[in-house]
Order: structure tokens, then sequence, then C-alpha cells
């Protein structure tokens, strides 16, 4: 038998759920390694053997509660979102401060005195004070680990990768299995190209836009002249829908209208774009427009994909 | 061409990197992670589908691998040796489990690679019905039919992870796409599908 010519798209797994994965993997790790207690020549305590198990199995328990959001145990993870559109956004941790640059998104994690920041997209600049005995401040970004002991330093989302720009003190950058220190007045990578030396990274660089600086094709009007000889190239119901979600944050009013003309429609794609206005709408604060379209939108896709969502926003509106 | 029981072409970076990790290098924990995070992944989503515990069973397979890896001695490919013992970490799932049908919501709302959003939204349906399918099959057929004719892989490399040969590979295709059409008889998008995705309209 062949394979399948267009296989299942794979569903992604988000990256605060490979966080959690990673988390929970390297403190198994943790605990497997840890020196087992010593044995007493003179006398054998079986009984203390199985108490030391049930508490290393008590405390892996324990870990694996701490890594479900909200799961109860006695350090409880906190987890926080927080995006940003025109302005940038300041946070305060602790005594960790942070500037999350326009058209960025961050997950900050925060358990006991850990605190680990996934940078989804774009800039964050932090401020980190010593951590001293305390656990490493840590920011993710794609496959870059960048651990702080106490500086100011900026991290930029690049795809899968990171750049890495320290200010004052010091940090370490794990990528590929390497470990990099960065000290202050340094980045990493080190090496950045010049564009006359590498043409081809400059055309890369142009390639990699912010999605808030590209502006999109309003669709025309159909006029006489259209309707003979249809726009060979005019956006598909996916490109306007995709269009519309990397709109949402930086110009959500050009989003709205995407998602109204999609919504006009009939098919998969008007579901899913009167879902996201909707949505969006209650995103904005403007509840009884959200919850009109969303009760709209349960109307007409009482089966939707969307709809034990939309009943569950409804009724947190209640 | 390598001589039975000779490591492969590579084999001393995956030697390496699980010699580091069996002796508990942190680092190279991380670096194993990252460099197959994908391949487990996928090998779980392939044979199980978009499944609710798909966290814990990454977790799983990871630490699986991770327990292995002392006896790793790179014969086969270090990525060989993940798929293995991620679909055992599969195969005990759904030894454990009883079959239900996958339920529509778990199913994403992705875009597809069809030439239009109704294809699209067939297509996720008839996913869903795939895998509810699917789960009616015997698991080690589930896993040999998800690995060779949803995930595209030869049979030879299937055979690899499944421990078995070539010949008990395809058998066990095509005992589970016979099994599977025999379902899709009962149900027309289902057979469309299957017959869409071999190509045989």
């Amino acid at each position: 038998m062949t394979p399948f010519r267009h296989p299942p798209e794979i569903e992604p797994l988000s990256d605060l759920g490979w966080r959690r994965v990673e988390k929970g993997v390297l403190a198994q790790l943790e605990l497997a390694s840890a020196p087992a207690p010593a044995r007493s020549r003179r006398r054998r305590w079986p009984w203390a053997a199985g108490l030391g198990l049930a508490a290393c199995a008590a405390v892996a328990l324990l870990l694996s509660l701490d890594l479900d959001p909200g799961g109860g145990a006695l350090d409880p993870l906190r987890t926080s979102r927080i995006e940003t559109a025109d302005a940038p956004s300041h946070v305060s941790l602790g005594d960790a401060e942070l500037v999350v640059e326009p058209g960025s998104a961050i997950v900050v994690a925060e358990q006991a005195d850990q605190i680990e920041v996934v940078l989804e997209r774009g800039t964050v600049d932090c401020r980190v004070a010593p951590r001293q005995q305390r656990a490493p401040f840590v920011v993710l970004a794609g496959r870059v680990r960048v651990e702080v002991v106490g500086t100011k330093f900026a991290v930029s989302r690049d795809g899968d990768s990171a750049r890495v720009v320290v200010h004052e003190g010091v940090v370490e950058v794990l990528a590929g299995g390497d470990r990099t220190r960065v000290r202050a007045g340094e980045r990493w990578p080190e090496r950045e190209v010049a564009a006359a030396e590498s043409p081809t990274l400059e055309m890369e660089a142009e390639l990699v836009e912010r999605p808030e600086q590209r502006r999109p094709r309003r669709p025309q009007r159909a006029t006489r002249a259209d309707a003979e000889e249809p726009e060979a190239d005019a956006p598909t119901p996916q490109e306007l829908y995709d269009t519309a979600a990397r709109l949402e944050s930086s110009d959500p009013a050009a989003a709205v209208a995407l998602y109204r003309q999609l919504a006009s429609r009939n098919g998969p794609w008007a579901a899913n774009a009167l879902f996201a206005h909707g949505r969006l709408e209650l995103d904005r604060g403007h509840h009884d427009t959200g919850r009109r379209l969303l009760r709209r939108y349960l109307r007409r896709f009482p089966d939707g994909a969307n709809a034990p969502d939309a009943r569950a926003l409804l009724a947190d509106q209640d | 061409m390598t001589t039975a029981g000779a490591p492969e072409p590579g084999a001393d970076d995956d030697r390496s990197l699980a010699q580091r990790c069996a002796a508990g290098d942190r680092d190279a924990h991380r670096k194993l992670f990252q460099d197959y995070k994908a391949l487990v992944h996928a090998t779980l989503y392939r044979i199980l589908g978009s499944n609710r515990d798909m966290e814990d069973l990454v977790q799983d397979a990871f630490l699986e691998v991770f327990r292995s890896l002392a006896r790793f001695r790179g014969e086969a490919k270090l990525s060989t040796w993940v798929s293995r013992i991620t679909a055992r970490v599969a195969y005990a799932y759904l030894s454990k489990k009883r079959p239900s049908a996958a339920p529509l919501e778990l199913v994403p709302e992705t875009a597809a690679p069809g030439p239009s959003a109704e294809s699209h939204a067939v297509s996720r349906e008839a996913t869903r019905r795939l895998y509810a399918a699917l789960e009616r099959i015997d698991p080690v057929q589930r896993i040999a039919f998800a690995l060779h004719v949803i995930d595209g892989r030869s049979l030879r490399e299937v055979a690899a992870i499944t421990e078995s040969t070539v010949v008990a590979t395809k058998s066990r295709v095509w005992r589970a796409r016979k099994d599977l059409y025999k379902r899709a008889g009962r149900d027309p998008l289902l057979a469309s599908y299957l017959a869409d995705q071999e190509g045989e309209r």
C-alpha cells in the first residue's frame, strides 16, 4: 500500500506546552540521578530505603503537580501571557523588570523563586537583580535558552533562534548543545555579517519582516472589467483569514474588516472568521458586540468546531 | 554498505551524545530533547492522532529514551532508536486504553494543503473518522499502518522501529488496511478519503 498523498497536518504543541514537557523530563532525570543514601555497614534498614523511595515518589508527584498550571501543590506554577501592540509594556517580576517591546508576546511562568520567560515573538528587554542563591532567571526563545544571574540584556526572537545583547553583567546562552558566556557590551551570535559581504543575508533580512509592517491588499470591488477577467492574484479566503489573524494586535480595525468580509460568505472560513471576530471584540472590551457575534456564530454553525468555545465564552460573560 | 552489527555513518556523534546523556550531562539532555522533540511528537501524533494526553506521552517517551540510552551502541541511528522507544510508548498507551471515538473538537482547525476551505473542512472530518476507525484496529497493525501509510516511512524503517521484519511489517500494514476498508464500507466519507489518499480516483 502506498503512503497517503496528503497526510493529515500535525497539530503543534505550544511553546508553553513544550516548556512544560521539557521541564518535566529534566526534573525526572534530576531525581533519577540523585545519589542514593549511604548504606550502614553494621545494620540494614530496608524500611529506610523504602521510605527514601517513597519520598522520591512523593517529590516526583509534587513536581508533576507543580507543572500543571493552577494544579495546587505547595508551590503552584503561575503563568501569564503578555502581548503588546503598538506600545511597549512594562512588567515587574519581583526584582526583575521587563520591557516587552511593541509587537511582541511573552509567557511568564513563576514557581517559588524560579522565573521563566518564553519569548513567543518580538523582543524583551530585561533588568535582573543578582540572583545569588536563587534559581537563575531564564528566557527561552525558540531553541535558545538564556540563563541570567543578574544583568541587563535584550533577547529578540528570530524564528527558532534568537539574538541576545548584554548591556550589563553576564548571561549564559545555551543553543545547539553549546553554552556561551556573553558579557556586557557583547552580543550573541557574535558575528553579524554586513550586507555588502553577504547579499543573501540581506535578502533574507528583507523577507523576515514583522507582520504589522505588512499591509493587506484590500480586496477590490468587482467591476465589469473584473468580471470578464478576474484578478489573477486575488487573495484566497485562507490568506484573508491569516492576514486578519496577524493584524489583530497591531491593527484590530483592519482585522475586523477582513473577518466581516469573510463571515459574509459561506463555507468553513466564514465560520472561522465569525468566531474570530466575536472573540476579538470580547478581547477589545466590546462585550455586547462580542456576545452578539458569538450568538450569531452559534445560530449559523451550531455544530461548528468552535461551538464549544463560543458557548464557553458566552457563559463567562454571563 | 555496512556489515551487520557495524555502526551506521554518523554513529560517532550519536554514540557520543547518548553516552553523555547516560552519564547525566544536563546540556546533553537538553540537546537531545531539542534535536528529537519534533520526531517524538510526530511519531506519537501519526500513531495516535490528536490526543489530550499528548504532552504526557511526549514526556513519557523522552523519559524512556533517556533510560534506554545506556544500552545504545550505535548499530542503528539514534533517530531510529528514539522512534523505536516512542512507538513502544504508543503501543503501551493503546494497549491500556479502551477504544473510543476521537471527539471532533480535538481535531485542529488548521489549514490543509487542499485547494479550498470546503475540502479542508471535509478533510478534517475524514481525519477524525480515520483515527476513530484506527481505534478499533489491533495496536501492532495500527502502528505499522500509521508509520508507513500515514507518515510515509519506508517498510524497512518501520520494521527497524517495530523490531520486526519487512515481511511481517508488510503483512501488518496489509491487514490494517483491509480492516480499515471494511469499516469504510459503512462510511462513504472515510471510503472517499482513503481512495483519494491512495490516488485511486
